[in-house]
């Protein structure tokens, strides 16, 4: 993983590296959500997929 | 004197404080939530000296002990923050061992670039992918002239391509030397807000799930409700997908903020910059906002 030179953008490019194991190796596990964060979460994508509105910061280019 | 110093304790102990208990609510407002993209590492640990130096000086003032005690709890807080980024931490997602390293068929390499739209320097990006020679390249905020001048220098060694233009600065291009199949272009949360999902073969034949997805930044005025959903919905996405799943792009977010950590346990990917150190892709404010923009990247069944 390697940060980029500038390319003229506010963002810095990023490198990634990565190796396809055949099976998972030893790592943290990163956890997992519980039912209520879940339900909490589906919940949340549900209502926001039925906004309608313009996506924020369209008009920062103009 | 010293009452005047007491004040001044007493409003930089309330910024702290409030600057570093607020993100952790789960209010989902860009006022809030954008408090996390200060916690830059340079800013985290300026925070924790700051802290550190308030609470020697509260502890010469009268009545300084609690304040001190405060504000040595925010520098813990904070340094709780900062070292799960360092090579102090355990890494999540592990190095390859010798034989995985040596088994070039099995390995990927990936460019991700905010071009930023409005930046016209197309030849420094195609130079730089060039030099480095990825397998797949992601540029997000691409307009079609982006795409125009990406395509006319790099088609001939680039033959698969995912092209999204849009000029609302949600533009996705990905481009690939391996073969790419399955590809989807889909508004899954936002109109207007478009995120890749694809299959990327291998030199040795095995596929990984690529996804490249720009959600909206955190803005002071707005709920961040749309941002959340559309990583949450990629890392459910992720955690049912039969492939090894690698999920990149400009994510607007940070690697310690409550939307990455719900990310992660959504989708049980792992991030490659705990134990590794930070990787800071903003550079500078644009129009007011100022903090960093990481790449969240992550992957199952992994070597590095």
């Amino acid at each position: 993983m390697a940060r980029l030179e500038k390319i003229g953008s506010d963002h810095f490019p990023m490198m990634f590296r990565l190796a396809l194991a055949d099976r998972p190796m030893e790592s943290i596990d990163a956890g997992s959500a519980d039912p209520a964060e879940q339900a909490h979460i589906e919940r949340m994508i549900w209502e926001e997929k039925k906004r309608e509105r313009t996506p924020i910061g369209s008009d920062w280019e103009d | 004197m010293i009452v005047y110093l007491q004040w001044v304790l007493i409003g930089l102990t309330s910024v702290l404080v409030a600057s570093t208990v607020l993100p952790l609510s789960g209010v989902r407002f860009g006022a809030i939530r954008g408090l996390s993209f200060f916690r830059l590492q340079f800013f985290r640990l300026q925070f924790f000296w700051l802290a550190v130096v308030l609470a020697a000086i509260a502890l010469l003032l009268p009545q300084g002990r609690w304040a001190g005690l405060v504000l040595a709890a925010v520098a813990l807080v904070q340094l709780g923050y900062i070292v799960k980024f360092t090579r102090f931490w355990r890494r999540q997602s592990l190095g390859a061992d010798r034989a995985l390293a040596a088994d070039k068929r099995s390995h990927i390499s990936l460019l991700a670039a905010n071009v930023k739209q409005s930046n016209r320097d197309y030849d420094a990006l195609i130079a730089l992918v060039r030099r480095q020679r990825p397998d797949v390249v992601m540029a997000v905020e691409v307009d079609q002239p982006w795409i125009d001048a990406l395509e006319s220098e790099l088609a001939g060694e680039y033959p698969d391509w995912i092209k999204v233009p849009k000029d609302n600065t949600y533009g996705i291009c990905v481009m690939s030397r391996l073969p790419l199949s399955e590809a989807e272009v889909r508004e899954v949360v936002t109109q207007g807000v478009p995120s890749v999902r694809t299959a990327v073969t291998l030199g040795s034949g095995a596929q990984v799930r690529l996804y490249v997805v720009h959600p909206e930044p955190p803005v002071f005025h707005h709920d961040t409700k749309g941002r959340d959903s559309e990583i949450a919905h990629v890392g459910i996405e992720a955690a049912h997908d039969a492939l090894s799943a690698i999920v990149t792009g400009d994510l607007n977010d940070v690697a310690w903020s409550r939307t990455t950590r719900s990310f992660q346990r959504l989708s049980g990917l792992l991030d490659p910059r705990v134990g590794r150190g930070f990787s800071i892709r903003f550079m500078r404010s644009t129009g007011g906002r100022d903090g960093p923009w990481t790449t969240c990247f992550t992957i199952r069944n992994s070597g590095w």
